[in-house]
């Protein structure tokens, strides 16, 4: 217990994270079981009006800032250091204060629901000045804030650890073109998050001001502005959004080229992209607000067009490292296919709603709650239980039975597909977001039945998967240090790996040292 | 020129040309233009850092035929395998921000130990 | 979902084209990557006595497949911008000037000359277009930000305290349209909800000159 309160190696840190991450995940598929069966029937009463709002709020808080972001971080303090031949991080207290720093903060948004009124039930947006109000979201929402300014603290602190320690602590040999994709779209996202979170943090620390010591940031009745939460939230938000992917665009291209036995497709075109769209990422924010009439549409409209660019020469690049391959249908190896699948989905739904005609109608309704989902969940998650199946052996020493993980897959794309689907007609149908209740009209009660039942289905399906966790650790069959064949460094040293990562390091002279010998 | 150089520059390069062309796109629209501003100064002062300590810098990692003598760890220094302050600074993190909403006493008292646990992580970081 | 085919109103027509042109283009392209995807899957799955190819780039092949995205790009914001332009231009002499106010958790509607009508989320309230002609609705907010959504006219658009917003709409058919708060706004955001009725405009007229008590 002490030694783990105490560790500052990075793999310890990265089994923290990973660990922490996963119980968020489950408690967060638990409130969405919770939603979709309230959802299940039209004027359904499982849940109240305040208890459904906080519910939905502490789901999408959870899955964004406690779940998917974090873990992609949390996986890159694990690997960073292995795949660039690094004994350890740059600042090992520094890593540790982070990691700390982002428990205790998603412990805090969940201690609201001990509070009086329950807990934060203003969105995973928190919107000034609903916020602001003190009625039905009192001591809940001020701890909501006060979590996520600590976890926002925490991603920029790991940021800036990951940039130094990618910058000046590769091998010898193991030059910037060298290093894996993976390590690349971490730099990136780092870069990202020190653009991106400071006007998160001062915008909640600005809604505290407001709330505690007589502030009106947001109250038009004292000169304050409400579009200047938005636009603080969403400079932030949409940076979020890729902070929530990049890591996983690195997560899927280190395993479509290990399960295709080829070297990554289009390397340099795969660094220019994670760049660009960081960058671009920066210049969409108000994608978010066409509706607010306050934001100049056709110059977030063009900018967002463009990032469907460099996505698209990600999706090349995969397919062209595929193409004349060897491809193994692993589990790490479906879970990526299935990501390329749904994220496609929701890239092409991205598109259409980052046309201002188009987010008129959808905005706000089923439709983005589709889209968004077929990203961060259908592409995201995907590629999280990738690399969960893919970096299991390495980093706990255990494998996972393939043939559970495949069943794993089926029932979570299945279930997946059957959920989020029908929500873009739900959205057409007129179907708002955030709602408790919807009217037995159209075809809402039928479509709403449907995605219910494919919630079910996924936690089936994740409920198997740790049974498989449960199943490998306690089976403790040794596996050896490069169970499939990968070709970058860390699988070049024994799984798990020893203290500082390479009793000695071997010679770097490609972008594929594994492979090389 | 370094990699990290290049992409930084590239970087301020980027963020100039987003915020003039949102000047001149949506200039009365005050936050996005502010907002942008900002990130360009924030990337032209990062890239401006990286020309200057690129100077000083002569990195292994940097040389693509680099003779493979060092074994690793061994020239990075000794890393620290544990320290019991990280937590105990996170914790009063928490405390301080609590009781600057709460209870003045406990920011004030959590602030004081914020301070001491910083100040000893520094100086046992100096030491190993 | 019948309202994206058959928009009850002028703007909803024009935003229609948009729609149908981004699914087309959606649709052929996920159908173009998807078949990419499984012909690389059947194709080149693993079987013994096989080596895989060794290639690592192509730049020329590279540089086209950034560059064909970016002409459909081009392409699909100038659809945009040619739609989206008249319908965020309100007109300078609308028809019929109607004034929306949201609160938690309903609606206020003020025609002019002492007719307003307002609701609960029990007794939503009813907000009566004339057939045809341009109205311009100014949208504002007594409390925390809102969103007047008729799903029938593919529209919303945000009230926001603080600040009014305008825009115009023409119903083309008559009939009753159930219209919700999109922007959650606290506990009863779920039945934030009032109907639009688009009737008549001589019936409209009735019911401005006799003061609101002749309802279409």
């Amino acid at each position: 217990m002490i030694e783990w309160l105490t560790a500052t190696n990075h793999k310890k840190i990265g089994i923290l994270y990973i660990v922490s991450t996963l119980a968020f995940f489950v408690v967060a598929s638990l409130l969405a079981g919770l939603i979709r069966a309230q959802l299940a029937r039209p004027e359904n009463t499982l849940l109240d009006a305040h208890q459904y709002n906080q519910v939905f709020t502490l789901h999408g808080t959870a899955m964004i800032f406690l779940v998917i972001a974090p873990f992609g971080i949390g996986l890159a303090n694990y690997l960073v250091p292995l795949q660039i031949g690094a004994p350890d991080m740059a600042f090992p207290r520094l890593n540790a204060i982070g990691v700390w720093l982002f428990i205790l903060g998603g412990l805090t948004v969940f201690a609201g629901l001990a509070a009086y009124g329950g807990a934060a039930a203003a969105g995973w947006t928190a919107y000034a000045p609903l916020s602001e109000l003190t009625e039905g979201t009192g001591a809940g929402q001020d701890l909501w804030f006060v979590g996520l300014l600590l976890v926002s603290v925490s991603t920029i602190l790991t940021s800036i650890n990951l940039l130094v320690t990618i910058f000046l602590f590769r091998a010898p040999g193991m030059t910037m073109w060298r290093i894996p994709i993976f390590t690349w779209e971490i730099a990136a996202t780092a870069v990202l998050v020190l653009m991106a979170f400071p006007p998160l943090a001062a915008v909640f620390a600005m809604v505290l001001i407001d709330r505690h010591l007589g502030g009106h940031f947001f109250d038009p009745a004292y000169g304050g502005n409400p579009i200047l939460y938005q636009h603080l939230f969403w400079f932030f938000g949409h940076p979020e959004v890729y902070v929530m992917i990049l890591p996983y665009f690195g997560i899927v291209t280190e395993i479509v080229a290990t399960f295709s036995r080829k070297p990554v497709f289009g390397y340099v075109g795969m660094v220019l992209s994670a760049f660009a769209i960081a960058g671009l990422s920066l210049g969409v924010w108000a994608h978010h607000m066409f509706t607010t009439g306050a934001v100049s549409n056709p110059f977030f409209a063009a900018v967002s067009f463009l990032i469907a660019i460099p996505t698209g020469v990600k999706f090349v690049n995969w397919i062209g490292t595929m193409w004349k391959g060897s491809i193994e249908l692993s589990t790490a190896m479906l879970f990526c296919i299935g990501f390329m699948l749904n994220f496609l989905i929701g890239g092409i739904t991205g598109v259409m709603i980052a046309s201002p005609p188009i987010d008129y109608a959808a905005h706000d309704t089923y439709f983005i709650v589709q889209h968004f989902h077929y990203t961060i969940g259908g592409g995201s998650m995907f590629a999280l239980f990738g690399a969960l199946f893919f970096w299991f052996p390495k980093i706990f020493g255990v494998r996972l039975d393939e043939r559970m993980g495949k069943w794993t897959f089926a029932l979570l794309f299945a279930g997946f597909n059957a959920t989020f689907l029908p929500m873009a007609f739900m959205g057409l149908e007129g179907m708002a977001r955030r709602v408790y209740t919807y009217p037995p009209i159209g075809h809402l009660a039928l479509l709403n039945g449907i995605a219910s039942f494919g919630a079910l289905v996924m936690g089936v399906g994740t409920a198997l998967f740790f049974i498989n966790v449960v199943a490998a650790v306690r089976r403790r069959v040794p596996v050896p240090p490069n169970p499939w064949d990968g070709y970058s460094l860390e699988w070049l040293t024994a799984s798990p790996p020893p203290e500082f990562n390479f009793h000695e390091l071997p010679p770097i002279r490609s972008r594929i040292p594994a492979w090389d010998r | 020129m370094k990699t990290f150089v290049g992409l930084f520059a590239a970087s301020a390069l980027f963020g100039i040309a987003l915020a003039v062309a949102y000047w001149f796109v949506a200039h009365e629209e005050a936050t996005g233009a502010a907002l942008l501003g900002c990130m360009a100064a924030a990337l032209v002062f990062t890239a401006g850092y990286a020309v200057v300590a690129e100077r000083s810098a002569d990195l292994d990692g940097d040389d693509p035929n680099e003779p493979l003598e060092r074994v690793a760890g061994e020239e990075l220094g000794i890393f620290t395998t544990r320290s019991a302050w990280p937590i105990l600074v996170a914790s009063c993190s928490l405390l301080t921000l609590a009781g600057t909403l709460w209870s003045p006493a406990l920011a004030v008292a959590a602030g004081i130990a914020l301070i001491l646990c910083c100040w000893r992580l520094g100086a046992e970081s100096a030491r190993v | 979902m019948r309202w994206l085919f058959d928009p009850a109103s002028q703007q909803g027509v024009a935003m229609r084209a948009d729609w149908y042109v981004f699914v087309a283009a959606g649709i052929a392209v996920g159908l173009f990557v998807y078949a990419a995807i499984f012909w690389c899957l059947i194709a080149y799955r693993r079987r013994t006595g096989r080596e895989p190819a060794a290639f690592k780039n192509n730049p020329p092949l590279e540089i086209t497949y950034a560059a064909i995205p970016f002409l459909l790009v081009l392409a699909l914001f100038a659809v945009t911008f040619a739609i989206e332009m008249p319908i965020d231009e309100a007109a300078a002499s609308p028809q019929q000037r109607i004034s929306a106010t949201a609160f938690r958790w309903s609606w206020q509607f003020d025609y002019g000359g002492g007719v307003v009508s307002s609701g609960t989320t029990m007794q939503p309230p009813a907000l009566y277009l004339p057939l045809g002609r341009t109205t311009e609705i100014a949208l504002r907010s007594a409390d925390v930000t809102h969103s007047f959504w008729v799903p029938a006219f593919l529209f919303k658009r945000d009230a926001i305290p603080g600040m009014t917003n305008v825009f115009d709409v023409t119903p083309r058919h008559a009939g009753t349209y159930l219209s919700r708060c999109a922007q959650f706004c606290g506990l009863e955001h779920g039945l934030m909800t009032f109907y639009v009725k688009v009737v008549p405009a001589a019936a409209f007229d009735r019911y401005l000159s006799s003061g609101g008590t002749q309802k279409p």
